[in-house]
């Protein structure tokens, strides 16, 4: 009878346990001690945070001495994080973090699980990371000089004195030795966080382009060139735009119908209308739909949170977050999307489009690096303000890169949100 | 997240590349280094650079003169093009040898940036007859698809002391016809741009303009479209022709040897060689080599449905060439294809490549309003450019334009309210005058009087035509007597028209008395909705030669206007040209005198027509008139009321046999040929000999005998003209004569009369005198 409940509780039990991990429940919780490290003012934390929303549009932060055991009670993933030294937690939270079968993340000086003590920073100035059979050249500070062991290592840092682990994994616990805080640190962490979330599906990575800052004071014709050569191409695209923020010194603005009947045009073929930044989401996109154009989207700002009664669920753009107390709040870029608590997806912007030769090797060289990473998206910002043949140059020399173009419109709400 | 300050930092994931993107951004385009990173493609792709040379100007030299002597040329670039390193201008010029060669220079710009400046004047030892050449190295960044100015700007000066009068005729500089900018250029590939047409069509023109413009060059023009339709062509592919080839006329620099015209089996050879246009139906379309989906679609054309595509032919590869294709189910969807390419604004609302047309397009209110004058009076300020400041020594000139379209002329009422001030130190030979559409309307000199804001009205003369665009300019001569011009301050000579002056047109339909405004029959609107082409339905090349003419011209007189819709119907023995087609239009109808009454109506009266069942002989006003008698080259036009509609004129235009060449060419497009026509009938050779004749007045001869005079051998076109000029001295001094006649008769009467009543007063008084 004992072993028939215990069968019985096992096959109840068994789809929850590979529930876990999977892209159903994705509940996270960040545990840290300190939000920067030891004489310094530079935020930490968020950007972890901020990377963790490519899988939990909500993740949770608490501080280590305020950690309950309800808190990984509830969550379904669990990152800890040491930023001055290994978190102080308390015996039962201690205990449990040791035992829990969920995914556990530890990084930084947490790099040897809940209950270690502070490690020795041994930062490596000039770094070369091994991560999917590509290297990366890194500055690591902090970096943890620790063994893994049996692990499994996912990325080392190779040359000078041999081999040394930055990130292992064992099962469903996973080791970060050092503190995601450079852009390619970020990046490779953000890829392990396919790993960690024991994502199946991931999309290829791909381009977006999107044209930025188009308004009454730019050239109609190059939009309608631009229109055509995508359309010509396939290739959907995003344009940003409102109609009330002109430079101060425009001195040719477009009739008003003119500005309208160059959107319809590219709307029509293949042009997905995004307000910008500076539009009023309410009152523009009213006017707009009212002649035809029809914004499918948005721009982030950085002084006003998505919230969930926006409209809009589709997102370009950044996060942003205060890298120092009272400081404006900076840019997150991402090489992937990020979830949106609305429900939204915000697909990031993070190549500038270039106007010479220079920039366009810049262009292309951080396309590839972006190319090397799982389910990376590189957003293509195009300046609306370069001719045409300079924009067909940049479309050009990113479509070299053999990626695929993704239509913005495919990234639908993201499953949490259903 | 809580609100925070609205300032931005640049993230730390990028900061790097955000950087080197932003400083390449964020400099002036000078700053690029062409001559390493001109080419955007890697290594592989490195473009093949060609060259062109694009002309500044069509004629043999072009000369500025002048202390201040300053000039622009506007060139047109392609856009189908990428620009590379290794442009220059190249600059040929004489210069004046009595030009001091420590004071006087040369500038160049382009695009309002400097580029280069030279002393002028002759050294010691070299010939002041030899040209000199400025080659000037241009950066592909300084480039503009579109429109360029390259400016020149000269100081002239002969004398040390002071340099005055731009009269001077010491004072001048002459740029050499090979003057041109020298074009260094890659082909990009290219791609369907619809909404670009005319000039994604017609833009490889641009790079052979120097072939065009050379002169004694034997080289034969190659053209750059082709247009094929069938051979047996009917009035809808000949109408689609006719608003296609009005369309390329707006580009301005297309030339009708630009354009061929041929049957539809030319496309193989001419798909490889030029851009160009396919007009047919579906059926026609059906044995020419299209890509298979677009063939499949016009396959599925329904009557009344037209197709609207473009394709480009050869890979990216190799030379491609691109070409539209224009169709429909049944002639009705064919006009309905060609009706949408004849609206720039129904192109730009294409939704898709291809496009099937379901309906004609339709004219919005802004289009509208470019059609029709502005009523009421206007306020200078509220013109593009507002009001006008006139600074500098010597000539000055500006412009303004406003809405006074074509199909539209002045009445008596029109005045323009001058509100103008100037610089109070004037010299007396200060002045200026005002035009309207290079109508002189009126001439102000400007004195110590009226240097304060002062108000004049000018009287604008009525029958001023409209134009696209219309222009008010003003000129002035501004001299402020003694100064050295190497350190002249131009503030001190200066001319204000105020934005309040005031220009109040009133405006009538435009009139059409007599053949001088023979070229205006098609404008009497500015979209050419009334205008017909009514031409023998016998395909020909001369008559498709002369359409494509007629319409390369009404679409350069016509080049900022967004519709052209003329009309054409065909006309056959029996058959006349079809009413709907032709009825609230006027118009041209093309074809030899012969064939001129089978276009219209029967018993449609004609002062020239063929003699019936005899094909030698033509009635010249019921006169008949062996053809043998007058020159195979001649050409003839005649004023015909409209059977159709009334108000409506046609002029029927062409030779004796054929459509008559290049005579009745000049008669409808050469605007020298113009001034000369008056009257109801004309005639011309091929010396520009022209005879014209006014059925509606008693004449002293009858036409025919005015048509030998006229052109009888060994009399030359100048003869003949002082010969007219004679004829109209001496009607005017007859006139004269007969008035003095007439007034001498009766005072000569009045003498006699008051002689009489004297004389018979005096024996009345002398009778009474006996009687007393």
């Amino acid at each position: 009878m004992r072993i028939v409940l215990l069968a019985l509780i096992a096959v109840i039990g068994l789809p929850f346990a590979f529930a876990a991990g999977t892209e159903g429940g994705r509940k996270t919780l960040l545990v840290y001690d300190t939000i920067a490290k030891p004489f310094s003012l530079m935020n930490e934390i968020d950007p972890i945070l901020m990377g963790l929303t490519r899988f939990d549009a909500e993740p949770e932060k608490i501080e280590s001495a305020k950690l309950q055991a309800s808190d990984i009670d509830r969550a379904d993933f669990i990152v800890l994080v040491g930023v001055g030294g290994s978190p102080t937690l308390s015996p039962d939270c201690t205990r449990m973090l040791q035992r829990a079968k969920k995914p556990l993340l530890c990084v930084g000086h947490a790099v040897n699980g809940p209950g270690s003590g502070t490690l020795k920073n041994q930062p490596i100035q000039k770094a070369v990371v091994d991560y999917r059979e590509t290297t990366w050249p890194v500055r690591l500070d902090p970096f943890f000089r620790l063994s893994a062991g049996e692990s499994q290592i996912l990325s080392q840092v190779v040359g000078g004195g041999g081999p040394l682990p930055l990130a292992w994994r064992s099962g469903n616990r996973f080791a970060f030795a050092s503190l995601p805080g450079e852009p390619v640190l970020a990046m490779i962490f953000s890829d392990l966080l396919l790993d960690f979330y024991g994502v199946k599906n991931i999309p290829s990575t791909g381009l977006v382009f999107m044209l930025d800052d188009y308004h009454p004071a730019s050239d109609p014709s190059m939009l309608r060139r631009l229109s055509d050569y995508m359309a010509y191409k396939h290739i959907p695209f995003i344009v940003l735009t409102q109609s009330r923020d002109v430079p101060a010194d425009a001195t040719d603005l477009m009739p008003r119908e003119t500005y309208l009947d160059s959107l319809r045009y590219a709307q029509a073929r293949g042009a997905r209308i995004f307000l910008d930044a500076s539009a009023d989401p309410v009152l523009d996109r009213e006017s707009f739909s009212a002649d035809g154009v029809i914004p499918m989207g948005a721009e982030s700002r950085p002084t006003i949170s998505i919230e969930s009664g926006d409209n809009f669920t589709l997102y370009v753009g950044s996060r942003y977050f205060q890298d120092t107390p009272g400081s404006d709040p900076v840019p997150y870029r991402s090489h992937a999307p990020l979830l949106l608590a609305n429900g939204g997806v915000l697909l990031p912007a993070n190549i500038l489009g270039g106007m010479d030769g220079i920039a366009l090797d810049e262009v292309r060289k951080n396309i590839g690096q972006i190319a090397r990473l799982r389910g990376g998206v590189a957003g293509i910002v195009m300046p609306a303000w370069l001719p045409f043949q300079h924009l067909r140059d940049l479309v050009d020399a990113c479509l070299q890169s053999a990626l695929p173009v993704i239509d913005p419109l495919g990234f639908g709400p993201n499953p949490d949100s259903q | 997240m809580r609100p925070v300050k609205t300032n931005f930092h640049v993230g730390r994931f990028f900061l790097a590349t955000s950087l080197a993107a932003l400083a390449a951004v964020s400099t002036s385009p000078n700053s690029n280094a062409d001559e390493g990173s001109g080419s955007t493609l890697s290594s592989q792709d490195k473009p093949h650079n060609q060259y062109a040379e694009v002309p500044f100007f069509q004629s043999t030299h072009d000369r500025l003169d002048g202390c201040l002597a300053k000039r622009d040329y506007l060139i047109r670039l392609p856009e189908h093009v990428r620009f590379e390193a290794g442009s220059e201008i190249l600059l040929t010029y004489r210069a004046s040898p009595l030009l001091m060669p420590d004071v006087s220079t040369l500038s160049v710009r382009l695009n309002d940036r400097e580029l280069t400046s030279v002393r002028l004047g002759s050294q010691k030892g070299a010939s002041s007859q030899d040209p000199s050449t400025l080659r000037i190295p241009v950066s592909a960044g300084m480039l503009l698809p579109g429109w360029n100015r390259i400016s020149l700007g000269c100081l002239l000066q002969t004398t040390e002391e002071m340099c005055r009068d731009v009269d001077n005729p010491a004072a001048w500089l002459e740029v050499e016809a090979g003057s041109a900018l020298k074009l260094s250029y890659s082909i990009v590939p290219l791609f369907p741009e619809i909404q670009r047409f005319p000039h994604a069509m017609t833009e490889p023109q641009l790079l052979v303009l120097s072939d065009r413009f050379a002169t004694g060059s034997k080289k034969k023009q190659e053209p750059v479209v082709s247009v094929l339709m069938p051979w047996d062509a009917g009035e809808s592919e000949l109408r689609t022709f006719l608003i296609c080839t009005a369309r390329m006329g707006q580009t301005g620099y297309v030339r009708p040897e630009s354009i061929l015209s041929a049957d539809l089996s030319a496309f193989d050879a001419d798909s490889e060689s030029r851009n160009g246009i396919l007009i047919a139906t579906k059926e026609a379309l059906a044995s020419v080599d299209l890509p298979p989906e677009l063939k499949s679609t016009i396959a599925g054309l329904k009557n009344g449905e037209g197709l609207l595509a473009e394709i480009i032919v050869g890979d990216a590869k190799s030379t491609q060439h691109r070409w539209m294709v224009l169709s429909g189910g049944d002639g009705e969807g064919l006009e309905k294809a060609a009706l949408t390419v004849g609206s720039s604004m129904a192109l730009r609302n294409t939704t898709s490549n291809p496009l099937i047309v379901t309906e004609e397009p339709i004219v919005s209110p802004i289009e509208e309003r470019m059609a029709q004058p502005k009523t009421g009076a206007v306020k200078l300020g509220s013109l593009p450019g507002g009001d006008m400041i006139l600074r500098g020594l010597f000539r000055q000139a500006g412009e303004r334009t406003l809405v006074f379209p074509p199909g539209f002329q002045t009445t008596s009422r029109s005045h323009l309210d001058l509100d103008f001030s100037h610089a109070g130190n004037l010299e007396k030979t200060s002045a200026f005058d005002v035009k309207l559409n290079d109508v002189l309307i009126g001439s102000i000199a400007l004195t110590p009087e009226n240097s304060n804001p002062s108000r004049r009205r000018l009287a604008i003369p009525a029958g001023i035509t409209g134009r696209d665009l219309s222009k008010l300019s003003v000129s002035s001569y501004l001299d402020i007597g003694r100064a050295d011009c190497a350190h002249i301050v131009e503030e001190r000579a200066w001319l204000n028209i105020a934005g309040s002056s005031m220009l109040d047109i009133n405006i009538a339909p435009l009139e059409i008395n007599d053949l001088s405004r023979i070229g205006l029959l098609c404008q009497r609107d500015a979209f050419l909705r009334r205008a017909a082409l009514i031409v023998p339905e016998l395909p020909s090349q001369d008559r498709d030669e002369l359409i494509k003419t007629l319409a390369l011209n009404l679409g350069s007189q016509l080049a900022s206007m967004p519709i052209l819709w003329p009309q054409l119907a065909t006309y056959a023995p029996g058959i006349p040209a079809t009413a709907t087609r032709v009825e609230k239009r006027s118009g041209v109808v093309l074809g030899s005198a012969f064939q001129w009454s089978e276009a219209l109506p029967s018993k449609t009266p004609l002062v020239i027509q063929a003699v019936d069942g005899k094909n030698d002989k033509l009635s010249l006003r019921g006169e008949a008139v062996s053809v043998g008698d007058f020159d195979p080259s001649m050409a003839f036009a005649q004023l015909v009321p409209s059977p159709w509609t009334q108000g409506e004129i046609f002029a029927t235009v062409g030779g004796i046999s054929g459509y008559g060449g290049g005579s009745a060419i000049a008669m409808l497009t050469d605007p020298e040929v113009g001034e000369c026509l008056t009257g109801t009938v004309a005639a011309i050779d091929d010396q520009k000999r022209i005879v014209t004749y006014d059925v509606r007045y008693i004449q002293e001869v009858s036409l025919s005998e005015q048509l030998t005079r006229g052109f009888a051998s060994g009399v030359t076109k100048e003869q003949a003209e002082n010969e007219k000029i004679e004829k109209a001295e001496a009607l005017t001094l007859a006139s004269i004569m007969d008035k003095w006649l007439i007034v001498g008769a009766i005072f000569t009467l009045a003498v006699l009369f008051l002689i009489q009543r004297l004389a018979v007063r005096r024996r009345e008084i002398k009778n009474k005198g006996r009687d007393l």
